[in-house]
Parts: C-alpha cells; structure tokens; sequence
C-alpha cells in the first residue's frame, strides 16, 4: 500500500455513500409524489384517489345490491380495508398498503384496491400484475 | 525481449484471458443483477500492462473480449464488454503510466473495475433509453470496489511470479 492508496479509497467510499444518498432520496421523492390508488368494484373502476393529496383520514364504504359492504380507511400514503362483509376477512388482515404494485383485495364482494405510479394512469390502458 | 518470444507470451496470455472469460462466464453469480460478475479476466489484462506495456495489454484485452464474446456465446453482451472493458483498460493504463509512484497496483485496479462498469451503464441506458437505469450505479459501485481488490490483489500476487518466469 502506498501513500495516494488512502485518498484513492476516500474518494471511492464517498462516491459510493453519495451514490446511496442520492438512490435514497429518489425513492422518497418518488413515493411521496405520485402514487395513486385504484378502487375497483367487478372489475370496474369506482374511485381514482391520489394518496399523497390526502391529508385527513377519510373513510369510504362501497355497498352493492346484495348488502354487501366494505369499508376502506385511506390517510395520506396508505389505504386499507378497515371493514367488510365478507366471511374471511382476507381484505382486512392485509392491512395498510402504500407501495406501488401492492394490491388488497376483496374477492367474495369483488373490490380490490391496487397503488399504482401516477404516470402510469396517463399512459397505460390497464395494468395487469 | 525478442520477437517471437514477445508474440508467443502476448498469445498466451490472450489465450489465458478467453479461457478465464468464458469459464467465469459459467460461474453463476449469487446477486440477481445484470453486470455484476468478477471479472477475473481483468487480471491478465493488468499483468499483461505491468509485464510488457500498455500497448500490449490494449491488444490483449480488445483480443479477449472480441473472442470470448465469441466462445462463450454471449454475443449481445458484446456491445456492453467492449465500452466497458475498453473504458476500464484506459483509465488503468493512465493511471499506471502517471501515478504509478503513488499508487499500487490494488487502487489502480478498483479504479479499473468502477469504470467498467460506469462503461456499462452508458451503454445500456443507451440501449434502453432510460436514465432511470443509473439507480443501479450504487450496488454496482460496491460490487466493482470489491471485485476490483480481489483482481488487484490475484494480478500483482501472479505478477511476482511471472516476472521470475518471464524475465530471468
């Protein structure tokens, strides 16, 4: 080892801490921005809600013919179903989501919540996982 | 050194540089990544730059890569080799040529293994056409700054001996 080595692997280590930083604060930027939850009711789109807008928790409730009911609590970044109708109770015991590709779903009353990014609302027709 | 035995050693070593590729190219890498390998190949081309000359190791590693592409059968990795290997041998040449009093061979090496693969980020978020391939840049940092020790630390070890070899 000689003298420049140290500098050599100064500059390396504070390259690559930089480089982490900067990866960090573009996911946080990019979670906070643009996320967008996507309601749907038998396969139809109900409601369309961007979760960082939201700044007061709010609670909807979807019914269909059939009294069948399900209660979704969004805050701002996250949604989840806070109450249902259905035997299992599946749609409940996923909890919060907040990440973009995450999905809940309510398969015997046919609602499902899925996060996706904003711009693909723009561009995509309809996204498949 | 005398003509034949320069042209003979330089195909040895090229013909150690391909073996060395394509059997590392069999080596499954234990992170799902694309361009993380070992790159253990880059040690000949740092013995060839230390033994006999910058020329000689740019001849060498274009060999090697244009070749191996070849034998291993990873030709459409070929475009992302080439920048980066081509990328990586420069900046070691330089840096042996003007800093060799201030820096071993082991840094020389690490900074070789970096811009190999920065080499192959430009060229594959040219492919793409997406920046956002760039939040790879940190994990292959650290992995360069690894394999690029490891290299440094097997070239100058094989180095040693070759000398005796070669030269005596």
């Amino acid at each position: 080892m000689k003298k420049g080595d140290w500098w050599v692997f100064l500059g390396i280590g504070i390259i690559i801490i930089c480089s982490f930083i900067g990866l960090k604060i573009y996911k946080l930027k990019n979670k906070s921005v643009d996320q967008v939850a996507i309601i749907k009711q038998n396969n139809k789109i109900i409601d369309v809600i961007e979760l960082s807008s939201v700044k007061e928790p709010v609670i909807i409730e979807i019914k269909d013919e059939n009294k069948k009911y399900n209660k979704i609590e969004i805050q701002s970044g996250r949604i989840r179903f806070i109450e249902s109708s259905c035997p299992d109770q599946v749609c409940v015991h996923t909890g919060w989501i907040n990440e973009a590709g995450s999905i809940a779903v309510c398969l015997p009353n046919m609602i499902s919540i899925e996060i996706i990014q904003a711009q693909q609302t723009k561009e995509v027709d309809d996204v498949v996982y | 050194m005398r003509k034949t035995k320069k042209l003979v050693t330089l195909s040895l070593f090229t013909a150690m540089a391909i073996g060395i590729y394509v059997i590392e190219a069999q080596i499954p890498v234990p992170i799902p990544i694309p361009a993380v390998k070992l790159g253990l190949a880059n040690i000949i081309s740092l013995v060839v730059l230390m033994m006999m000359g910058w020329k000689e190791a740019l001849v060498v590693t274009l060999l090697r890569v244009i070749l191996g592409s070849i034998f291993s059968g990873n030709l459409p990795a070929f475009l992302f080799s080439i920048v980066g290997a081509l990328l990586s041998n420069i900046s070691m040449i330089f840096l042996y040529q003007y800093g060799r009093e201030y820096i071993s061979i082991y840094s020389i090496s690490v900074i070789g293994a970096l811009f190999h693969n920065i080499g192959q980020l430009i060229v594959a978020a040219f492919i793409i056409q997406n920046v956002k391939i760039y939040l790879y840049a940190p994990i292959l940092l650290v992995s360069g700054l690894i394999t690029g020790l490891f290299v440094g630390i097997a070239a100058q070890f094989i180095y040693k001996h070759f000398k005796k070899l070669f030269f005596n």
